[in-house]
């Protein structure tokens, strides 16, 4: 990763574009937009009569960035340049504080005015992002980057900091139903991936077995995953209700036409797809040789299953995982269209209300979630400076 | 140590092997040869019970393999195959490791046997032991495999073509290294081949297949020059004369004194361990009927004549 690519460009053409890109959309497109009530339309302000305080910082956050990109080749891949990383928190941290000190000048004045999030504040948020992609960087690094960041905005919130913005507005009218559904929505993914994860590595290992199941299976497996999510979901609920009404036993245990059970079916089916086909693959490419050396040598079929086989396959399988639990915060947003709660509820709400900062109050945290799934269970499946 | 007693295998309706009889002598190196699909591996396999006969029986030190667990008869056999098989999340020195451990050694004898067959095959352990599989060679690999195989000291090794995946000149290399860890050790050996130099070169003994059946079995020697039928002939090659004399040192066919006076300057001599196929080789382009010897030190110890070496190329000459 250190070693210097020889033809490595003078400028690093994506961190360049990013930080001009950025800068740019930071300050030529409206960054706050205030409304007198949750019903008006607003009126939109560019961040530099907002607040200058904030400008400069995302205007220095992306310099900082720009800067980086036209460094020498061998100083940005050198070990050290990943601390470089720290710059991505900058721009964010700036226009937050910025959202803030509004937020808190309009609060004192009128209880139902509101501060809406621009497009200006969402591609610095997305610009940041990407940034965090490109620019080298280390677990460390990106602990040191976030944390302090993620509990200055909490400790905002609760102290009252970001009262005036409409997501905050909303959140509060929403009550306890956030954590309630936020609590839920975590519960189905991890139902269903939990279930998927079974379903999966039992699908993928009987495949490998037979050809029976490794067509059928996963001809099955296919054709469901070409049925859009609303419609499996539709499907589920004839049978469940029916089954219900037929077993008291099942319907005491909750299971109902509509509601969870459907949504953990659908969605554990759904899960079930990326894992079964890669540890197939996994257990396919299993080197031949190594399986006949370790039965050659004696090893039971046990010690070479938990001690050659999981091993050798496990990256492959948690690549699975990742996909499939980042596959299934999303689908779980649809879940809430039967019934089955989750984050999805208030997405849907807000549609129906065109009340779109309600949308994001069901949006962001399921992008947060999906990102931080995913990060996790990256760093998980890091192979330990092994190669098969 | 191994014999085979009328056995038969089949892959579904046709015969892998067909009523073979084999005995091997203990702690000799024995060549399962003949072309692909001739059967060997498959023999091989019946042996460490990774197949088993349709019909007919092996023994191991004289009992039917049908009599022990799998797996701790697989414990008393080395396995060396092509493609080595290394664990690949494993480094070197845990690899070699495996089978002392499977049998539950204690970690300090496990450690002192594991440094000891790592020096015999030339891969010192505090080299080599940290590495993982793929930051080795083709023959470092390889060496590790033997290494592996013999790190448990069982008295029986199979050899699934070893040496094959290995390039030419590494392989060259390997099979010398490994006739003198079989010198030292003097392990009963089952190796199987394709190629008969390496079979020619290493063989004790050679047991010729052909579709499923043992045609000849016999001293290498005996196999070279009186080959039992045409296809044993033909397999072996028109130049299976010359074979024969490179499995003999130049020293065999010493006699004291030469034909002039005093001894040549060293110079001139040829090293008594060559092969009598280099040796003929230097006649035929010195065009000279006879050569002074001469040992390690540089001492003539005999000469070699050119009557005496064609004697014995002559088929149905006598053996030294």
């Amino acid at each position: 990763m250190a070693q210097a690519a020889p033809g490595a460009p003078r400028i690093d053409p994506v961190l360049a574009v990013l930080a001009l890109a950025g800068a740019g959309s930071a300050f030529l497109v409206p960054f706050y937009q205030f409304a007198a009530n949750r019903i008006v339309g607003g009126t939109s302000w560019f961040l530099i009569p907002a607040s200058r305080s904030a400008a400069l910082g995302v205007l220095l956050g992306w310099a900082g960035i720009a800067a980086f990109a036209c460094l020498p080749p061998p100083v940005r891949q050198a070990a050290a340049a990943r601390w470089a990383w720290l710059l991505v928190p900058v721009p964010v941290l700036a226009a937050l504080a910025g959202a803030a000190r509004i937020s808190w000048v309009l609060a004192g004045h009128d209880a139902v005015a509101r501060v809406t999030l621009g497009p200006g504040f969402w591609l610095t948020l997305l610009g940041a992002l990407v940034a965090g992609i490109a620019l080298p960087s280390g677990i460390l690094v990106r602990a040191l980057g976030l944390l302090p960041g993620l509990g200055l905005v909490l400790a905002g919130l609760s102290r009252g900091w970001f009262d005036a913005l409409s997501l905050v507005r909303e959140a509060r009218s929403l009550g306890s139903a956030f954590g309630t559904e936020f609590a839920r929505h975590l519960t189905l993914t991890g139902g269903a991936v939990l279930a998927g994860t079974v379903l999966g590595l039992a699908l993928g290992l009987a495949a490998h077995r037979s050809p029976g199941w490794r067509l059928g299976g996963f001809f099955t497996l296919n054709f469901l995953q070409t049925v859009p999510s609303l419609a499996l979901f539709g499907l589920l609920i004839l049978p469940l209700a029916w089954l219900s009404t037929r077993f008291p036993a099942l319907r005491a245990m909750g299971i109902k036409g509509i509601g969870p059970a459907p949504a953990l079916i659908a969605l554990s089916l759904y899960a079930a797809l990326p894992i079964a086909r890669n540890s197939l693959t996994a257990l396919d490419e299993m080197p031949r040789a190594v399986l006949d050396a370790g039965r050659g040598m004696g090893m039971s079929e046990w010690q070479l299953g938990l001690g050659v086989v999981v091993p050798l396959a496990w990256p492959a399988v948690l690549a699975g995982i990742r996909t499939a639990t980042v596959q299934t915060v999303g689908n779980t947003v649809v879940a809430a269209l039967i019934g089955a709660g989750g984050l999805g509820t208030f997405i849907f709400q807000g549609l129906g209300q065109t009340a779109m900062d309600l949308v994001l109050l069901g949006t962001l945290p399921v992008v947060a979630l999906a990102l931080a799934v995913d990060q996790i269970l990256g760093v998980l499946s890091r192979p330990r400076g092994t190669r098969p | 140590m191994i014999a085979f007693e009328g056995v038969t295998h089949r892959y579904g309706a046709t015969a892998a092997l067909d009523g073979i009889d084999l005995a091997l002598a203990e702690q000799e190196l024995c060549i399962l040869l003949g072309p692909s699909g001739s059967g060997k591996s498959t023999l091989l396999r019946l042996v460490n019970r990774l197949l088993e006969p349709a019909c007919g029986r092996i023994l191991v030190d004289g009992r039917d393999v049908r009599s022990y667990q799998p797996e701790a008869l697989r414990r008393t056999i080395g396995y060396v195959i092509q493609d080595v098989g290394l664990f690949p999340h494993w480094k070197v020195w845990d690899n070699v490791a495996t089978v002392p451990g499977l049998l539950g050694w204690e970690r300090n004898r496990i450690a002192g046997r594991v440094e000891e067959v790592m020096d015999l095959v030339g891969l010192p352990a505090r080299t080599y032991g940290d590495r993982y599989p793929h930051q080795l060679s083709g023959g470092e690999a390889q060496r590790v495999g033997v290494a592996r195989a013999l790190a448990a000291d069982p008295p029986i090794l199979l050899m699934d073509e070893p040496f094959s995946a290995v390039d030419p000149l590494g392989r060259h290399r390997i099979q010398g290294e490994f006739l003198e860890i079989q010198r030292r050790l003097k392990k009963t050996v089952l190796f199987v081949t394709h190629d008969v130099d390496e079979a020619v070169r290493l063989g004790d003994r050679i047991a010729l297949l052909k579709e499923g059946r043992l045609v000849q079995y016999d001293r290498t020697e005996v196999l070279l020059e009186a080959p039992a039928t045409p296809f044993v002939g033909e397999f072996l090659g028109l130049d299976r004369t010359l074979k024969r004399l490179s499995r003999i040192p130049a020293s065999a066919l010493a006699r004291p004194g030469g034909p002039g006076d005093g001894d040549p300057p060293a110079a001139a001599a040829l090293a008594e361990d060559l092969d009598l196929r280099l040796v003929l080789s230097h006649f035929l382009e010195s065009g000279t009927d006879v050569v002074p010897l001469k040992n390690r030190q540089d001492r003539i110890t005999g000469w070699l004549h050119r009557q005496d070496l064609e004697a014995l190329a002559r088929i149905g000459g006598a053996a030294p």
